[in-house]
This record gives structure tokens, sequence and C-alpha cells, in this order.
């Protein structure tokens, strides 16, 4: 009670806090007389889903019996894994922002709020751009190694099909931190080519506290992060006659932290690597029938007193064709697949298991988003899940729906 | 595709030269009740006032020309090369300040007539102007012509079309 009331607290303050900060900054900007570009989306959700969550397992309970907690998060639907506490109907919104400053200076700014994600600066930055051609940018940058659509204002979706944009774990690891980026964008007969790359420190100024790989969840109350470094680069090719468009990403995470003090003989030094790729391909089979397909893979190799243990594979596997019916209506059919598996080969405790731990999640999803004029629109989405999860060869299935109608405003 | 002499005309559907036959063809499409889709008008913002007294102001002659035109003085001055590089992706500036344009979903009718007279397709334009995108465009996706003009104006310099000519403290005919 006291932790969910504490919880509260800190959104309630970090809402307000900057609420504040961006008034200010909108009417410092509107008094130096800049130009100011900002983009409101915000409305109501609300969720139907079956079977309902279970609630936490008894104290003392092994994880690695498996529970039905761990069935239900494995299905990846609107509850499962939530950064607020789940409410059935609950409002979000999206705030996108641009202050030019001179001609080739610009201010960034975007954020979110929703309960799955909770509230969350994406981006705050400075973008000089000398020339169409290349640019730099500094502060909290988007990695832009993905095409995770949580500003875009024309995606059918609720909640993306793709759980490599919706989930608390692989946002963490891909969305945003303050660093620097350079970037180019040329166009050289029917192709644009735009290449990023960039270096990232999520833990300054306490933009990201929490990041530790996939495991942050297991890790215990003294543990202490010291260290998380990303670089990474990425690629679009777009075809400027047919709209076919291919992305690709590449990211490097590496994080380290130690027990302190050192409580039970586990409690070692760590150390994370990650290697992240991601491919999309996004094209039209016909004048108003969109393709779009998407993968994504993590490699993660984690070392317990500089000793490989950990060996984590994460695959997210997306599928989508999306109908522009009329101008106003768009239906969009989606098809997902996560491959999750771990080994585990610990000398220090003569622990050797290929077979550690695997999840696999296919979901099929179908959607109809509708505008209804003056910046309203609305989406009715249906969501079917199935999942096998396990540790040590155990499996133990699950599947769940999930029907939602979001009613939004944009501005 | 019309890359030039577009200035004469009122919008880009004018400059595409409707023959006798079309018109004949029109005539019998309306009579049959079948949908007759208007050609765009092309619009652009209007500079505000503090920027016009601050700004230079255009050479009597041009002024002539435009009053021929039936534009109004204060409405930003671009190329039909330049209209064709924004809804391109090409980056466009006006005194330093990056040019934008708004447009409307694939398949709205008016839309893909509009564009294709600029060798263009709404496909791209929607791939270009996602948050997404590496690189920033300039390019906004609305859904009608209430967007539309909110998008014009909200995004000055800007351009966009509607279906008939319309002049407002923000917008107006251009081309």
């Amino acid at each position: 009670m006291f932790l969910r009331s504490s919880l509260a607290n800190r959104c309630q303050t970090l809402l307000t806090g900057g609420a504040w900060l961006l008034l200010a900054g909108v009417s410092i900007a509107q008094a130096e007389g800049l130009k100011i570009n900002s983009t409101f989306e915000g409305g109501v959700d609300a969720w139907a889903i079956t079977p309902r969550k279970p609630g936490l397992p008894p104290v003392g309970t092994d994880f690695r019996e498996g529970n039905s907690l761990a069935d239900y998060d494995s299905l990846h639907l609107p509850d499962s894994d939530t950064k607020w506490n789940y409410r059935s109907v609950a409002p979000w919104m999206r705030f996108s922002s641009t202050v030019r400053l001179n001609t080739n200076f610009e201010a960034n700014f975007k954020m979110r709020a929703d309960q799955l994600l909770g509230a969350h600066v994406d981006v705050a930055n400075i973008d000089w751009a000398p020339s169409p051609y290349m640019g730099l940018r500094a502060g909290v940058v988007n990695f832009n190694t993905n095409w995770c659509r949580t500003y875009d204002v024309d995606s059918p979706w609720i909640a993306e099909p793709d759980a490599f944009c919706r989930s608390n774990i692989p946002m963490r690891i891909n969305n945003a931190a303050p660093g620097l980026q350079a970037y180019s964008n040329i166009t050289f007969g029917d192709y644009q080519l735009q290449n990023i790359v960039g270096v990232y420190r999520p833990m300054l100024f306490s933009y990201e506290t929490k990041e530790f790989g996939f495991n942050y969840l297991a890790l215990r109350e003294n543990f202490k992060r010291e260290s998380n470094r990303k670089i990474s680069a990425a690629m679009n090719l777009l075809n400027l006659q047919t709209g076919t468009q291919l992305r690709l990403g590449v990211m490097r995470s590496e994080q380290a932290g130690i027990y302190s003090p050192r409580l039970i003989p586990n409690d070692r030094a760590r150390r994370n690597l990650i290697d992240n790729y991601y491919l999309g391909f996004d094209t039209y089979l016909g004048p108003t029938f969109r393709f779009r397909y998407s993968n994504a893979q993590f490699f993660s190799n984690d070392y317990y007193d500089d000793l490989p243990v950990l060996k984590q594979k994460h695959r997210f596997q997306n599928l989508e064709l999306i109908y522009d019916w009329k101008a106003s209506d768009m239906l969009a059919l989606g098809l997902s697949r996560i491959d999750q598996t771990a080994s585990v080969n610990d000398t220090a405790f003569g622990v050797f298991i290929d077979d550690y731990w695997l999840v696999k999640t296919t979901s099929q999803f179908i959607s109809w988003r509708h505008q209804w004029g003056k910046g309203i629109h609305s989406i009715i989405q249906w969501t079917h899940a199935a999942q096998t999860n396990g540790y040590f060869g155990n499996r133990r299935s699950g599947s769940g729906d999930a029907v939602g109608l979001r009613l939004g405003y944009q501005y | 595709m019309c890359t030039h002499g577009l200035g004469q005309y009122r919008s880009i559907g004018d400059a595409v030269n409707l023959g006798c036959l079309n018109c004949v063809i029109l005539a019998g499409l309306m009579a049959l009740g079948l949908p007759v889709w208007a050609d765009a008008v092309w619009h652009c913002s209007r500079t505000p006032v503090v920027d016009v007294a601050t700004d230079s102001r255009p050479d009597p002659g041009d002024l002539f020309t435009l009053a021929e035109q039936g534009v109004a003085d204060d409405v930003i001055r671009i190329s039909v090369r330049d209209l064709i590089d924004v809804y391109s992706g090409v980056s466009v500036r006006l005194s330093g300040v990056p040019l934008s344009a708004c447009f409307m979903p694939v398949n709205d009718p008016v839309t893909g007539k509009t564009l294709r007279a600029l060798g263009l397709s709404a496909d791209v334009l929607s791939a270009l102007a996602r948050k997404s995108a590496i690189a920033k465009s300039h390019l906004y996706r609305v859904t009608d012509e209430e967007e539309m003009k909110a998008c014009i104006a909200r995004n000055h310099p800007a351009v966009g079309y509607l279906t008939q000519a319309q002049v407002t403290e923000k917008l107006a005919p251009c081309f």
C-alpha cells in the first residue's frame, strides 16, 4: 500500500514538475518571439481482458516452478507488466514540441504518459542542422534504431503488435537516453538514404537508473548500478517512387554493477553486454494496401565476477497488413511472435543448464481506426495471445484475449 | 509533370488544360450522379502582420503581378520547384525558416489527383512524414480540410491544398 502511494506521489510530482517546466519554456519562447510548433494527443483507453489477471504468487514460491502470474505476463496483454497500477479505463497522452531558436538550431521535446510505460520524457535535445544533408543532436535523444510508432499520428493500433515497442524491458533498452548523435539525409535518384550514429550515457542526469538488461527485476535491493554505456547506428532507405522502406539498426549496451554489501555468496559483480539488431521492411502491395515486417533480436551475455554465466536470446517478429479503406478509416491485421531463451554455465556454482528458461508467445491483432473530424479519432482493437513458458524443460501454457477502445484527440 | 508556367494558373488542376472532351465527360458524370472531385486549390500561409512590417516588401512590379493573379500580397511566395521539393521531403527554407507542407491521406480523392499532378505519391509522403524517421521532415499528415487549414496556419511558412479557394487571416490561395 505504501509502495503504491509512494509511486503515485512520484509520478504526480514528475508530471506536475514537467508540466510547469514545459509551460515556463513555452512562455519564455513565446516572449522571445520564437517559432513554436507543438502537437498534443491524448484520450482514454478502455480494455476488456480475459482471463482476469491473477494475483502475486504466495511468498516463498520458487519462481522456477512457474506460477499463474508469470504465465499471464508472458501473454504481453495490455495489463501485463504495466508501470502504473493497471486500470481497465485509463487516460493517455503524447506531447511533442519544437522551438526554432535560429536558422540552424532547434530545441525538441517529446513526452508521453500512459499506464503501460508511465510518464516519460523521450526527447529533450538541441538539434543543429548546418545543412539539409546533415545534423547533430545533443541531449535526451531517441535512438532511431527501430520503427516504434509512439508519436506517429497515423498508427492503426492502440497497443502496437510489436512487443518490442510496448514492453517495459525492451523499451528501456531501446528507446532514448542522454547522448550525442550525428545524422545524414541524402537523396540520390529515386532513393532517400538517412543514417545516424550515436553514443549514450543513460545514467546521466538520473535519466535511467533501473535498466540492467533483461534481468533488472531479479536484482536485489543491495545491487548498485555503476555504469551504463550505449552506442548505436541505423540507416533508413526509402524509395521515393514506391514508398518501399528498409530500416536497419544496431545497438550495443554495456552495463555494470556490484552488490554492496555482499550478503549471500551469489552477490557477485555483474556486467551485462547486450547486442541488439533490428530489421524493418515496409512496402505498398497496392495503392492503399501496406505490408510491414520487423525483426528485432537481442543477444545478452551476463558476466558474474567476469565469468560468462547467463546467455539469453530474445527475438521479436512482427507482421502487419494495413488497409487505408477510406480517408477517414484504416483497417489493420497483425501477427507477432516472441521467442526468448536462456542458458546458464556457472562454473563457480557447478551449474550447466542449456534449456534453463524459455518463453514463446504468438499473438494475432485486428484493429479499425476511424477519424471523426476536428482531431477526434477512435480505434477498436482485438488481440488474442497464446504462450508457453517454463524452466528446466517444465512447460506451462496459456492464452488470453483483449478487446480495447480508444478515444483520442489531437491538437 | 507541371514544372513551369504554373504561376499564371489558380491551381494545379487549372494548369492541366481541360479540353472540350473532358468537359463533356465531366458533364456526363454529373448527369449520371457519379462523384466528381473538384481540383485542388493551393493555399499558402500568410505572413503575420508583425513580420510584414519588419520584412522587406515586394517590389511594386511584383505587387502588380500578384494582384493580377488574385493573390494576397502577404502570402508567402514559393516556386513550383519549391512545392515539388518540399513534398518530396527535401528541405526548403524561406528566410532561413523551413517551409512546411500539409497533405491528406493516400485515398483522399483530391490528394491523389493533386499530388499526381506534381509527380508525387501520398504513400511516399506518409512514409516521409512519420515521426520515427531519422531526420525530421516538415511534412504533416491531416485528415480533413479543417485540419488542413489549421496545419497551414500553425506551421507558417506552410503550403497545402483545399477544394475551394478560401481567404482567412492565416492563409490564402497561392499560384
